[in-house]
C-alpha cells in the first residue's frame, strides 16, 4: 500500500473544498472538504484515494465525499459518504458502512454544575467504571440474553429498552431514526453473530469508544443552546459506542457473500473491501435486514448505557435523575446504509446513502426531524478526544444540498496507534490527565496511549471547515472532566 | 511502514485508524502458522499468549474459499471466533490439507488465561495479500480496530 499516488489529480476549489475530478474509472468526481493543513495531513495517507475508489462504484450519484475528519479505512475511508441509486444499477456495501454498524454517540444533559460534579469526580467515575462493562471483549456476566430476547432487540431497538424499563418514553424521539430501523431481518443475522452479542447490551467496548463526563465551556448559538439544554456550564454525558461484537459479525460474515455478488454481477472492484451487491439483488436485501437489526442492537446498546449512566448519577448525587434534569439531547448514528430522498441532477430520487464515519445532518425543516427539532435542524454531536473539547452542531440545508444531509463526526485520527503508542512511552498519561484536571479510568493503558490527544486531529479545526463550509452550524462546545476508555 | 515483531517473519503494519500484519515465510503452512500468530500478538500485546499448563486440545477445522487470500482471511476469521466466544486460543497447528482454496487442519487450542489489550472487530479484505515472492510467501493483513 503506496502512499496516496501522485497521479490523482486533485484540485482546489476554494478555502475548503478539494475536488478530484473523473480520471480512470471513476463514475463521479469525489469532493472532499478540508482547509489547506487539514488537506496536508488528509494526502498523507490512503483516504484520497479510497474517495476516488468509492466513486468507481456502479449506481453512485452525486458525488464521493470526504468530511474534514476523512482518515485512511479499509474500501471507504472514514469520513466518506456515498449516494446509490437503485434505478441505476446502484449497490449496497458492508464495507461503505463498516464493521461498527450504527456506531452512534449519544449525549444527556444535566442540571449539575460543574463545582457539583468536581468535587466527587473520582467517584462519580469509579462508579461507572464499576457499573458500565468497558474493555476488550467485555460483557456482563449476569445479563446474558437469550437468543429470543435478541430477536426482539433486533427489530425493535432502543423501544425494546424502554419498554423493558430502560429510559424513559421520551427518549425515543431524541435519537435519529427514533431509535429504531424498520426493515429490519433478524433471520439474516447469523447465530455467531446473536453469539457475540449475547452478553455485550449496554457495554462501551474497545478502541475509540469512551464514556466522558463534560461541562458546555462556550455557546455559538444561545438559542438553540438553550433549546438543547445546554446553556454555559451545564453538565453533560458523552456515550460513544455501536454494536459490539454483533454487527462486526454481520459486516464480516457479509463481505464474503458480497464478494461472490460483485464477482456475479461483473462488478470491477479497486478494493475487495468495496465488496458490493446491487439493491435489487437477493444478497443485497439480505445485508440491508442483518444491517438494520444490528444498527438497532446498537440503539438498544446505547439506551441501556445511557439508563446505566442515570442510575450512577442518582447514586453518587443522591438524587432522583429526573431531579437531576438528566435529559437525553440527542443520540447520532456514524455508520449505516439509510434509503433517504434527495435531489440530484434536479430530480428527487430514493438513494441508498452510506455514511461511514459520518453524520446525517439534516436541516430544519426536515420531515425526518420530528417536532422537537424541525426547527432547529438535526443535532450533530462531534466528540474531540480525551482532552480538548467536543461540539454540539445543527444540520444545515448547506449539508443537504452538498453532502446527501451529512458533516463530519470526530476529530479524525492523524496517527497510528502503534506511533501513539511510541511516542508516549515513558509518559504517565493517567498524571497528565489528573493535572489538566481530567480524571482518566480505562481497563487497558495500552487503549489511553493510543487514543492520546495529540493521535487526532484538533476537532476544533475539522468543526471549523464543517460550520465555513456550510455543512454544519456550531452550537456549543464541550469540556471534558472525566473519560472512561475500554 | 512497518515495523519488526518478536515474532519470527511477522511485521506490524501501521495504519493510520487500524492495525495491520506483514508476513513472510518460506512455506505456506508456515505463512499461515505465523499469519495466526501475528494476529494474536495484535490481540495480547507484544507477548506471546499465557496459555498455562492445559493439556493439548485438538480440534478440526476444515474451511474453503474462492482463493489464497479470502482461505487466509477465512482461517483468521475462525481462529478469532473461537478466541472471542471461547476463549480459546491456537496454540499450535498440524496442516493435512493446504492449497489455494482448501484448508483442513488439527488445531491444538488451549483456553487464553491473560487479558487481551486490543480487540480485533473483523479481518478485512482491504490490501489482503496471500501470494508466493521470492522463492517463499507473503502475506498482508489489515484488520479493523
Amino acid at each position: 500500500m503506496s502512499k496516496t499516488e501522485p497521479s490523482l489529480e486533485v484540485r482546489r476549489l476554494d478555502e475548503y473544498r478539494w475536488l478530484i475530478p473523473r480520471q480512470g474509472a471513476m463514475r463521479v468526481e469525489g469532493l472532499v472538504f478540508a482547509d489547506g493543513r487539514l488537506m496536508e495531513q488528509i494526502r498523507g495517507d490512503e483516504a484520497v484515494r479510497q474517495v476516488a475508489n468509492v466513486a468507481m462504484l456502479p449506481g453512485i450519484v452525486g458525488r464521493s465525499i470526504g468530511m474534514p475528519d476523512i482518515h485512511w479505512g479499509y474500501g471507504f475511508a472514514i469520513g466518506g459518504v456515498a449516494a446509490f441509486d437503485p434505478e441505476q444499477g446502484g449497490v449496497v456495501s458492508p464495507g461503505g458502512v463498516g464493521y461498527d454498524i450504527n456506531c452512534g454517540v449519544r449525549l444527556l444533559r444535566t442540571d449539575l454544575s460543574v463545582d457539583d460534579v468536581r468535587s466527587r469526580l473520582p467517584l462519580l467515575m469509579d462508579e461507572l467504571f464499576r457499573s458500565i462493562p468497558a474493555g476488550v471483549g467485555r460483557g456482563y456476566k449476569k445479563f446474558v440474553l437469550g437468543p429470543g430476547v435478541i430477536r426482539k432487540i433486533l427489530t425493535r431497538g432502543a423501544r425494546w429498552a424502554v419498554e423493558e424499563g430502560f429510559g424513559r418514553r421520551e427518549d425515543l424521539d431524541r435519537i435519529e431514526s427514533g431509535g429504531v430501523l424498520d426493515g429490519a431481518d433478524p433471520d439474516q443475522v447469523s447465530e455467531r453473530a446473536i453469539h457475540r452479542g449475547r452478553d455485550q447490551v449496554g457495554t462501551v467496548g474497545s478502541g475509540n469508544h469512551f464514556i466522558e463526563v463534560g461541562w458546555v465551556d462556550e455557546v455559538y448559538d444561545v438559542s438553540a443552546a438553550h433549546v438543547l439544554g445546554l446553556d454555559p456550564g451545564t453538565v453533560t454525558v458523552f456515550i460513544h459506542s455501536g454494536s459490539r461484537g454483533l454487527g462486526y459479525q454481520v459486516c464480516d460474515d457479509y463481505l464474503d457473500i458480497m464478494l461472490r455478488a460483485a464477482r456475479a454481477h461483473g462488478i470491477d472492484l479497486p478494493d475487495k473491501q468495496l465488496a458490493c451487491a446491487p439493491l435489487h439483488t437477493a444478497e443485497a436485501q439480505r445485508y440491508l435486514g442483518a444491517m438494520r437489526a444490528a444498527a438497532n442492537f446498537a440503539f438498544a446498546n446505547r439506551q441501556m448505557m445511557g439508563h446505566r449512566v442515570r442510575a450512577v448519577f442518582e447514586k453518587v448525587f443522591g438524587r432522583s435523575e429526573a431531579d437531576l434534569g438528566m435529559d437525553l439531547v440527542y443520540d447520532v448514528s456514524h455508520n449505516n446504509a439509510k434509503f433517504e430522498r434527495h435531489v440530484v441532477d434536479g430530480r428527487e430520487r430514493d438513494l441508498c446513502v452510506h455514511r461511514k464515519g459520518a453524520t446525517r445532518a439534516f436541516p430544519p425543516g426536515h420531515p425526518d426531524l420530528g417536532d422537537r427539532f424541525r426547527e432547529l435542524g438535526q443535532p450533530v454531536l462531534i466528540p474531540g478526544d480525551m482532552g480538548r473539547y467536543s461540539y454540539v452542531l445543527l444540520g444545515t440545508q448547506g449539508a443537504y444540498d452538498e453532502t446527501f444531509g451529512s458533516t463530519c463526526h470526530g476529530a479524525g485520527r492523524r496517527m497510528s496507534r502503534h506511533q501513539a503508542k511510541r511516542e508516549t512511552r515513558g509518559r504517565d498519561l493517567q498524571r497528565e490527565f489528573r493535572e489538566q484536571g481530567i480524571e482518566v479510568r480505562a481497563s487497558s493503558g495500552a487503549t489511553v496511549a493510543e487514543e492520546v490527544p495529540e493521535a487526532y486531529k484538533d476537532v476544533a479545526d475539522v468543526v471549523g471547515v464543517v460550520h465555513q463550509a456550510g455543512i454544519g452550524r456550531k452550537v456549543a462546545r464541550l469540556r471534558p472532566l472525566g473519560v472512561l476508555k475500554g | 511502514m512497518r515495523t519488526e515483531s518478536i515474532l519470527t517473519g511477522v511485521y506490524f503494519l501501521d495504519h493510520t485508524a487500524d492495525v495491520g500484519v506483514e508476513v513472510v515465510a518460506p512455506t505456506l503452512p508456515e505463512l499461515f502458522a505465523r499469519t495466526a500468530a501475528g494476529m494474536m500478538s495484535l490481540i495480547r500485546g507484544s507477548t506471546p499468549a499465557d496459555q498455562g499448563d492445559a493439556a493439548p486440545a485438538e480440534h478440526t477445522l476444515e474451511l474453503d474459499a474462492d482463493d489464497l487470500p479470502t482461505l487466509l482471511r477465512a482461517w483468521l476469521r475462525a481462529l478469532l471466533h473461537r478466541y472471542e466466544v471461547e476463549a480459546l486460543a491456537l496454540r499450535s497447528v498440524r496442516f493435512e490439507v493446504l492449497t489455494a482454496t482448501r484448508l483442513s487442519a488439527v488445531l491444538d487450542l488451549a483456553p487464553d488465561t491473560g487479558p487481551p489489550i486490543r480487540e480485533i472487530k473483523g479481518v478485512t479484505l482491504h490490501g489482503l495479500v496471500a501470494e508466493r515472492k521470492s522463492g517463499g510467501w507473503i502475506g498482508r493483513v489489515i484488520f479493523d480496530v
